[in-house]
């Protein structure tokens, strides 16, 4: 097995748990301390309460009394072991790089998070990667997200680019080849709910309408999200949906691989897709 | 009252840049001011990455901004809104 780096964060949740006291608020501060203080050598410009706050928003657990039997099922299912695995499989095909990953629930309050995406969460940056899963998520499940996710890793590790030089089509690029990615290794039945919100038409029109004219778009600028998630008469999940879309009409047209894909250009996969 | 009191008094709500004596640097939105302290509704932007598809923004409650004391500020700068 090729080796990964898999941080023990069953090892923090642990911490956690025992330091847990009743009120929520308190439990919040505990979390803070427990999780993301060591969270931050790998985040050297950020501080706390920042990085939580992402962290939460992008689908870390809440506080919450049930959240101790989650994370003891999660320990008893071994689901970093499973991660490991799954990842070095991954590595191995891709050719990628070796990055921190750290596991942790997902946010079980949130209806949407648990009904639109099963429970699951990530969130990837070109050196290390977190997956929020619960402790229902079954074996291919998570295979799908960390396929996803690491499909994230390599992208932006062989593109190259900053976080204030990444663009809109960069970013459609990389959620389109991340979900495919998931499609070709585990099957339609895998791929996310986002991916089939809309028909054949609607995306040609919400491509004209609202992602050609801004492909050029900043990832910093604010605007780059609404577009990337949907907001009010943006259509849900607009960005990545047409970056699935693009992608996989590229993958159609050209016959290369998610291999080959990943050390193309954005520019190039563009001008070679249907769109 | 500080000078910082009553600039933060007057601007809840505002986006805003504080560097405080040990160098950190806290940008935020002013949520409310009690006679020590001022606290700021983080921005959590600018962390990055790139996600499953889920996104919620994590609303901080009041008492859960990061409170910045009156006392360690060094220097303070309301931010126009599309800085942020």
């Amino acid at each position: 097995m090729i080796f990964v780096t898999i941080i023990p964060t069953d090892q923090w949740l642990t911490v956690y748990e025992k330091n847990k006291k009743r009120n929520h608020k308190r439990n919040l501060q505990v979390q803070k301390e427990a999780l993301c203080q060591k969270l931050l050598d790998y985040f050297p410009t950020a501080n706390i309460d920042d990085l939580h706050a992402h962290l939460l928003s992008h689908g870390l657990f809440l506080p919450d009394p049930s959240d101790k039997q989650v994370i003891r099922k999660m320990i008893k299912r071994n689901v970093w072991k499973q991660a490991e695995k799954g990842l070095s499989t991954l590595k191995k095909a891709w050719k990628g790089p070796d990055v921190p990953v750290f596991i942790f629930p997902s946010n079980f309050t949130s209806r949407v998070l648990q009904r639109e995406f099963n429970g699951l969460s990530g969130l990837s940056f070109r050196d290390k990667m977190f997956l929020f899963i619960t402790d229902k998520t079954t074996t291919k499940e998570l295979l799908a997200l960390i396929t996803h996710e690491y499909n994230h890793v390599c992208r932006l590790h062989f593109i190259d680019k900053t976080e204030e030089e990444l663009c809109l089509l960069d970013s459609l690029i990389l959620e389109g080849l991340a979900e495919n990615a998931v499609r070709s290794l585990l099957g339609d039945k895998y791929i996310a709910n986002w991916t089939k919100l809309y028909s054949d038409e609607e995306v040609k029109k919400h491509w004209k309408k609202w992602i050609k004219p801004n492909i050029d778009m900043k990832k910093t600028d604010r605007r780059h999200d609404i577009l990337l998630y949907g907001k009010g008469n943006i259509p849900k999940s607009l960005g990545y949906n047409t970056g699935y879309h693009l992608v996989y009409s590229f993958l159609q047209n050209s016959n290369k691989s998610i291999f080959e894909s990943l050390r193309l250009s954005s520019d190039e996969i563009f001008h070679n897709s249907s769109y | 009252m500080s000078n910082y009191f009553n600039m933060c008094q007057k601007n809840v709500g505002k986006p805003v840049k504080i560097t405080t004596k040990d160098g950190r640097v806290h940008r935020g939105i002013i949520q409310r001011v009690n006679h020590s302290h001022v606290f700021l509704q983080p921005t959590p932007r600018g962390l990055g990455g790139y996600g499953f598809g889920y996104w919620g923004p994590y609303g901080y409650g009041p008492g859960f901004g990061v409170g910045v004391a009156f006392g360690a500020i060094a220097t303070l700068a309301f931010l126009p809104f599309f800085f942020w």
